[in-house]
């Protein structure tokens, strides 16, 4: 047994190396948003009215939803805070250990890295043994840095040491579970791609199977079922200052434990480049729709587009449900009717949908990208030149990429519209109009277009900082949250992204000049990317 | 229209301060097997790479059927046909449909050549490119590139991995290549195999091109430089090498 593990802290040694700016940066955003933003939410809600005010709107099934439950006796600051942003770290947590996990197991076995390695003097189970220990490594980093960073910060605001551990613990462990839950996708898939894609399936579950069980108002006290199937839904009942329950955390590192052990076994008896999915034959001859540069690109991005646009449609069907309780709830409610609404003429149930159709609009971000990166990984792996040696011209191949990136825009909105009426047809006495779905969603393109250019701006000038793409959407999301879901915030940090200049249809009226200069944004930015493109070597 | 398949002139690369082809000249005729050798890291691949348009020159040029390799690229590749020396596929593509589309991507397509590539190379199509070893995947490029009706073959390594049996298919199949007058520039390690095929060979160095001519002219060369006549190909090579680690 011993000698499947052999050369296992030399291996962590070295991926830790090769960690140090990656993690680093992570580490870095991961600790501002846990520790440096209390100043920043002190004044929005530190004293007494504006508490009251928040916890009216927190209250409500939607942003319990949304945003995780209230618990009795979280009235606090530091209980608010928890009851904002704990959620929202884990995910992002979660996010950053898929890409861990993946880039040190099946990434570098595609690549052909791990055999090298494995011709070493190292066990059979040592790279993944490697990567777990890496991951404990940089989540205990994680966790015991923003507990401290928090308590540092956060006493005076009333975080007390417990509450503090206990955030940064709940955050290490989380990211731990999901670095071993990618470990069992790397086993089980054939290539990083479909083990990135699982996890993040995996994730967006674990979001939603929580909203089941956190949208009773009443604070029973114990676990719902639904949220105890859920690890974040189990974390979130880790209650963080409020009443810090540890036992949620070690229930989820018991799973993790078992997620890790399934892994290794998974791994031991699995064969270098294999998964669990068998290989048959295949065609021996192309299809046309294969023999075009298009046709290729499409075939390539196929399957994660599908699955990316179909994806999109069921979490708009997860969002629309709650917009019968949203009707239920404003007839018992009338605070809450007074503080939300600002337009009279137009329901609640499409403020809140209007609102929540920002967050589709950013998941429609995720297939965008794909799409339009895909130029770069295929010249990072070395195959572009069997296409570009061909009589094919970089700005078709350019062009085929860029034309997917803007048909799966349009395809991704439109099944979150779709999705969106097709659920409140299902659970609303007066549903919202699917003309009002379309246009509140349909939107959002402008945006989505300046990514593409960006994407494809970078692919053609920087294609190292690719990444930036990535950070922009994580970005979005934070603005969008802080400025759209609190208003006061709403001013130039919103701005700063192209989401920031979509009218919320129908509350804000259509400016037509801010979508047109958007659009021009992102045909300029296409445009100097390609030019760009057609100038640069192309080198992995 | 000129009677050289490709020419290089006085062309310099550079990856930011590092040199990597240093002031290189040279041309091959149509109809004209040319050898490409040196040491790893010499500068081979990224001197074809130049010639594909996929790299552009820092100085100098190349030009190809009289057409400038980085501006009219796809023109070129019209008439081209590429094999490199490290293959990557996609996984997910089996080896029948990558070939079907490496030949529709050139242009024209020739079923019945298709199979005949497939049957002398002996590679079974129906097979995913994950799952393809590093001999098959390099059959999946040769098939490829014979496969198309080219005028000019750019061959990096081209039979790396393959074993000596496929060795001897590919040999002839540039045999065959080379009797219907296409233009051929390989670069292999194979020392054996350029003595066999090629009617003139350049020797790269660091960068440089150290000497260009037709197997004799070398040897002679070599000859009247230190009294003796190099005895075979490595011979040869090795006394370049040397020369090259001297300077
Ligand atoms: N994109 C790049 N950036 C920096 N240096 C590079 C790049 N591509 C190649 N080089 C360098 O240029 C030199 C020549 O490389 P090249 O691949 O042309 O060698 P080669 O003759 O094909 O070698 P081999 O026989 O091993 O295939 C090498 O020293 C290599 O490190
Ligand atoms: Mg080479």
């Amino acid at each position: 047994m011993k000698e499947f593990f052999a050369g296992s802290l030399k291996l962590t040694r070295f991926m830790l190396r090769r960690e140090r700016v990656t993690s680093v940066v992570w580490i870095v955003i991961l600790v501002f948003f846990s520790a440096g933003l209390i100043p920043l939410l002190t004044n929005m809600f530190g004293d007494d009215a504006e508490r009251a005010a928040l916890i009216t709107t927190l209250e409500s099934p939607a942003m319990r939803a949304f945003m995780g439950p209230l618990f009795d006796g979280g009235d606090t600051f530091a209980g608010l805070y928890s009851a904002m942003l704990l959620l929202w770290m884990l995910i992002t947590i979660g996010i950053m250990n898929i890409f861990l996990m993946t880039r040190h197991t099946r990434a570098d076995e595609e690549r052909n890295r791990t055999e090298v390695v494995r011709s070493l003097p190292v066990g059979r189970l040592s790279i993944l043994n490697a990567a777990v220990l890496t991951a404990i490594a940089v989540n205990a980093v994680i966790a015991i840095v923003s507990g401290i960073c928090i308590l540092a910060v956060g006493a005076e605001h009333g975080m007390d040491f417990e509450g503090s551990m206990l955030y940064g613990a709940a955050m290490g462990v989380f990211g731990l579970f999901m670095a071993a839950v990618t470990a069992v996708f790397c086993q089980l898939c054939v290539s990083s791609r479909g083990a990135i894609g699982f996890s993040f399936l995996f994730l967006m579950i674990a979001y939603m199977v929580r909203i089941m069980g956190d949208m009773n108002v009443e604070d029973s006290g114990s676990i719902p079922i639904m949220t105890a199937l859920s690890p974040i839904g189990l974390l979130l009942h880790a209650r963080t200052f409020v009443s810090n329950d540890w036992l949620p955390v070690l229930a989820v590192l018991a799973i993790t434990a078992v997620a890790v052990a399934i892994a290794f076994a998974l791994n031991r008896v699995r064969d270098i480049d294999q998964g669990f999915i068998s290989a048959r034959p295949g065609r021996t001859e192309a299809k046309k729709g294969l023999l075009s540069p298009l046709g290729l690109s499409w075939r390539l991005l196929r399957n994660p587009l599908i699955a990316w646009v179909f994806g999109l449609f069921a979490i708009a069907v997860s969002y629309g449900a709650i917009l019968g309780d949203i009707e239920t709830f404003l007839e018992s409610n009338e605070i809450y009717y007074t503080l939300m609404v600002i337009d009279p003429d137009i329901s609640l149930a499409e403020n809140f949908a209007s609102t929540i159709i920002v967050m589709l609009a950013i998941c429609c971000v995720i297939p965008v990208l794909i799409a339009s990166l895909k130029l770069r990984s295929e010249e990072k792996d070395g195959r572009i030149e069997h296409v570009l040696s061909r009589s094919v011209s970089r700005v078709r191949y350019f062009g085929g990429y860029t034309f997917l990136a803007f048909a799966v825009s349009v395809a991704a909105t439109f099944a979150s519209a779709l999705g969106l009426y097709a659920s409140a047809v299902s659970v609303m006495d007066t549903p919202i109009s699917f003309s009002f779905c379309f246009n509140a969603t349909m939107i959002y393109l402008p945006a989505l277009w300046v990514i593409i250019g960006l994407a494809v701006l970078l692919v053609g000038l920087i294609p190292r900082a690719t990444f930036i793409c990535w950070a922009m959407m994580g970005y979005s999301l934070f603005t969008l949250f802080f400025g759209r879901m609190i208003p006061s915030l709403s001013g130039w940090i919103g701005k700063t992204t192209p989401f920031g200049y979509i009218p919320l249809l129908p509350r804000d009226s259509v400016n037509w000049l801010a979508l047109g200069a958007l659009t021009l944004i992102a045909a300029c930015l296409t445009a100097i990317g390609l030019f760009a493109y057609k100038k640069r070597d192309m080198t992995a | 229209m000129s009677d050289f398949s490709l020419e290089i002139t006085n062309l310099t690369k550079k990856f930011g301060k590092f040199t990597a082809l240093d002031d290189i000249s040279l041309s091959v005729k149509k109809g004209e097997v040319f050898g490409y050798i040196g040491p790893n890291g010499a500068g081979k691949t990224t001197t074809i790479r130049v010639l594909l348009g996929i790299l552009q020159a820092t100085s100098g040029g190349a030009k190809v059927f009289g057409m400038d390799a980085w501006k009219e690229a796809t023109h070129i590749h019209k008439r081209i046909a590429y094999v490199p020396g490290d293959v990557n596929l996609w996984p997910n593509l089996t080896g029948g449909e990558v070939i079907d589309l490496f030949i529709s991507l050139r242009g024209s397509s020739d079923k019945a050549m298709r199979e005949e590539m497939l049957e002398a190379f002996d590679l079974d199509p129906s097979k995913k490119c994950r799952t393809y070893s590093k001999g098959n995947r390099q059959k999946v490029a040769l098939v490829a590139a014979f496969a198309s009706d080219a005028d000019l073959y750019l061959l990096d390594e081209p039979t790396s991995g393959l074993d000596p049996l496929m060795g001897e298919v590919f040999v002839q199949q540039v045999q065959r290549l080379k009797k219907s007058g296409k233009g051929i520039f390989l670069s292999s390690h194979i020392l054996s195999e350029v003595e066999r095929l090629c009617d003139r060979v350049g020797i790269i160095m660091k960068g440089k091109l150290m000497q260009v001519g037709t197997l004799d002219e070398l040897k002679q060369k070599a000859a009247a430089e230190d009294g003796k006549l190099p005895d075979s190909m490595e011979d040869l090579f090795m006394r370049y090498y040397k020369v090259s680690e001297a300077v």
